[in-house]
């Protein structure tokens, strides 16, 4: 899957989870904190993820998940393993 | 909505919470509710869920969020917070993460009873995920499981959220999650959360008188396998002979025993009348033409004919399911008949499957009311016939031979005079939903609170009616006054008004005030005062305040 491809369905998630009148691409700039979203929303975002992409989210890793930067990294990662 | 019926897709109503929550947002609220949720682990996204499924249900929760983990500090130690929000139900998340110590549980039960009268709704416990390393540990939870169903059983205001089963049917490996536990303390998997919350949104409207009422049912294809038009009664599959006729007769029983529980039966189908009476006049079939209160078979639209039973019931449809193999007439009926809820499939394997888990009918506790209601609407029937053959309605009324019975609520009636309250829409002047503990508190000396029973020559219909005021000096405040949509213009409302007006002479009281709370069922009784001598003395917000003045002497 390209990056493209991922964000493309991260985009999709966001929308839904969040449903709020930003426009999607501020999403998904690299920079975007993470963390400034609720943590309810921030959870089930990653459980989304996890399941649209087949992909575990590494325990480890959750908390250091900070950017959409780093969530993107993560992904890949994953897939590619 | 959709989306919130069985079968549910978990995921994707978690994905779409906001959006399914700003739709819902649109629609009309029956009733209001205090919801404290106690928990064992994290609870915050069970509120958002269980929010949109009340919602559904047109019931606004307004929640009360424990402190997290802490369900056993929050009551031992801090119910004044718990007393000051004075909840209507309280939601005690535990699960088998929990499972410390059983008796701190009941020390919680004990203590909630003590210091307020909202209906209690305690998890039973879920096979854990490491089950097998400890026979001890499962002991110990079937029999703790044990314990809470015997709570239930003997007290009102607490039922069980079956958590072991929930678990069980969503598969115990999907269930726990471990990585959701470890790193969110989510006690089950967010997937699973709208499943729980669907359960949870059903025992509570049921608590609240919100179940269905009537099935309302096709013929072909669904009570039995065949056309009854092409085939005749001779060709239809039904019984044990076949796997499908052996579908086809286990509905018809499930029916059955649906009915000995209070629920009416009606036939919504296109054939022809006779051919119908025929076809259940076959031995092969469970049930009989007589344990329908309504057949509607003819060759007329569904919806209009769904329409026409609700009129002939004194129903409204949204207290309807629909049952029909057929997509189109489904759809039909969906689209044009108001609040009917429709089951969503064509398969006999399924019906009952979906009947079940939609919770349509879920009973929390069953009065003898419910168990004899099919006999009230035949005798409805008979009653009916009565008037058509009667010169005029006074005359009618006259030939029932009907003798009231007006009585103080009491230990006897209780049970049915509350199911009354909390389930009766359309003539209920203030429509005020009441736990069994404020119930109670309404039979205090200073309160008049009444049941009517009615007989006449075709059966006795139980209790219908209930009232109750509250004597402030020398006036009499009327704070509910119901009655059944079965005995409407059998002057019970005149009745009754007569047995009050008596008691206020006993008791030297001057005025007697009632009033008219609007909700959207309930429009035939806005002027109900007016027709027995009150004055409107105030309006507001579509409501209306109204006065008698008793004569002198």
């Amino acid at each position: 899957m390209t990056i493209t491809e991922i964000k493309t369905k991260l985009r999709e998630i966001l929308e839904n989870v969040l449903d709020e009148d930003i426009l999607a691409t501020d999403f998904m700039a690299d920079s975007t904190n993470l963390r400034a979203w609720d943590s309810l929303s921030l959870v089930n975002i990653f459980v989304q993820t996890e399941k649209a992409f087949k992909i575990k989210l590494p325990l480890g890793k959750l908390a250091t998940l900070n950017t959409m930067a780093d969530l993107l990294a993560v992904i890949q990662e994953n897939q590619s393993a | 909505m959709r989306e919130l019926e069985y079968p549910l897709n978990g995921a994707d109503i978690l994905l779409r919470k906001k959006i399914l929550r700003r739709e819902l947002q649109k629609r009309a609220i029956v009733a209001e509710k205090k919801i404290a949720l106690l928990s064992g682990s994290t609870v915050g996204e069970i509120k958002d869920v269980l929010e949109i499924f009340l919602w559904n249900y047109g019931i606004r929760p307004i929640f009360l969020e424990g402190t997290y983990a802490n369900f056993y500090e929050d009551v031992m130690f801090d119910a004044k917070k718990l007393q000051k929000f004075n909840p209507d139900f309280i939601y005690i998340h535990t699960t088998c993460r929990n499972l410390t110590d059983a008796s701190k549980l009941e020390q919680v039960w004990a203590k909630l009873a003590e210091i307020c009268s909202a209906m209690i709704i305690q998890n039973n416990f879920e096979l854990p995920p490491d089950g097998f390393s400890s026979i001890d540990k499962l002991r110990s939870l079937n029999r703790l499981n044990q314990k809470i169903y015997l709570y239930a059983g003997e007290h009102d205001n607490f039922v069980v959220n079956d958590l072991n089963y929930l678990a069980a049917q969503y598969g115990l490996l999907q269930w726990h999650n471990p990585a959701q536990w470890y790193a969110y303390k989510y006690a089950l998997a967010l997937e699973a959360v709208p499943l729980l919350c669907f359960n949870l949104a059903k025992l509570i409207k049921a608590s609240l008188g919100l179940n269905k009422k009537v099935l309302v049912l096709d013929l072909d294809n669904t009570l039995w396998g065949g056309i009854l038009g092409d085939d005749g009664v001779a060709g239809l599959e039904i019984g044990a002979e076949t796997p499908r006729g052996a579908a086809f007769l286990d509905f018809q029983k499930y029916l059955k025993g649906q009915q000995a529980q209070g629920i009416l039966l009606a036939i919504c189908s296109k054939n022809n009348y006779q051919d119908v009476v025929q076809a259940f006049a076959d031995p092969r079939m469970f049930l009989r033409l007589d344990d329908f209160v309504a057949v509607e078979a003819n060759w007329d639209n569904k919806d209009k004919n769904i329409l026409k039973i609700a009129e002939k019931l004194n129903l409204l449809p949204d207290s309807f399911v629909f049952v029909d193999d057929n997509p189109a007439e489904r759809e039909l009926v969906r689209h044009n008949v108001a609040g009917v809820s429709v089951v969503d499939t064509s398969d006999v394997l399924d019906f009952i499957d979906y009947i079940e888990n939609n919770g349509f009918f879920l009973p929390l506790k069953v009065t003898e009311a419910d168990l004899n209601r099919q006999e009230y609407y035949q005798q409805n029937n008979q009653r009916r016939v009565a008037e058509e053959g009667s010169v005029n309605y006074a005359d009618f009324l006259k030939s029932l031979q009907m003798t009231y019975a007006i009585e103080p609520v009491a230990k006897e009636n209780f049970a049915r005079v509350l199911q009354l309250i909390n389930k009766t829409n359309q003539f209920n002047l203030t429509t005020k939903r009441l736990s069994a503990a404020e119930l109670q508190n309404l039979l205090a000396d200073k309160y008049l609170t009444i049941c009517c029973g009615l007989k006449d020559k075709f059966g006795d219909n139980g209790i219908i009616a209930v009232f109750s005021a509250e004597r402030r000096a020398e006036t009499l405040d009327i704070g509910l006054w119901l009655m059944s949509c079965r005995v409407f213009r059998r002057n019970v409302e005149q009745e009754i008004f007569k047995y009050v007006l008596d008691w206020c002479r006993k008791k030297q009281i001057k005025k007697i005030h009632g009033h008219y709370i609007p909700t959207p069922k309930n429009k035939m009784t806005a002027d109900f005062y007016a027709t027995i001598g009150f004055v409107k003395i105030a309006e507001r917000d579509g409501g209306s305040d109204w006065e008698y003045i008793l004569a002198k002497g």
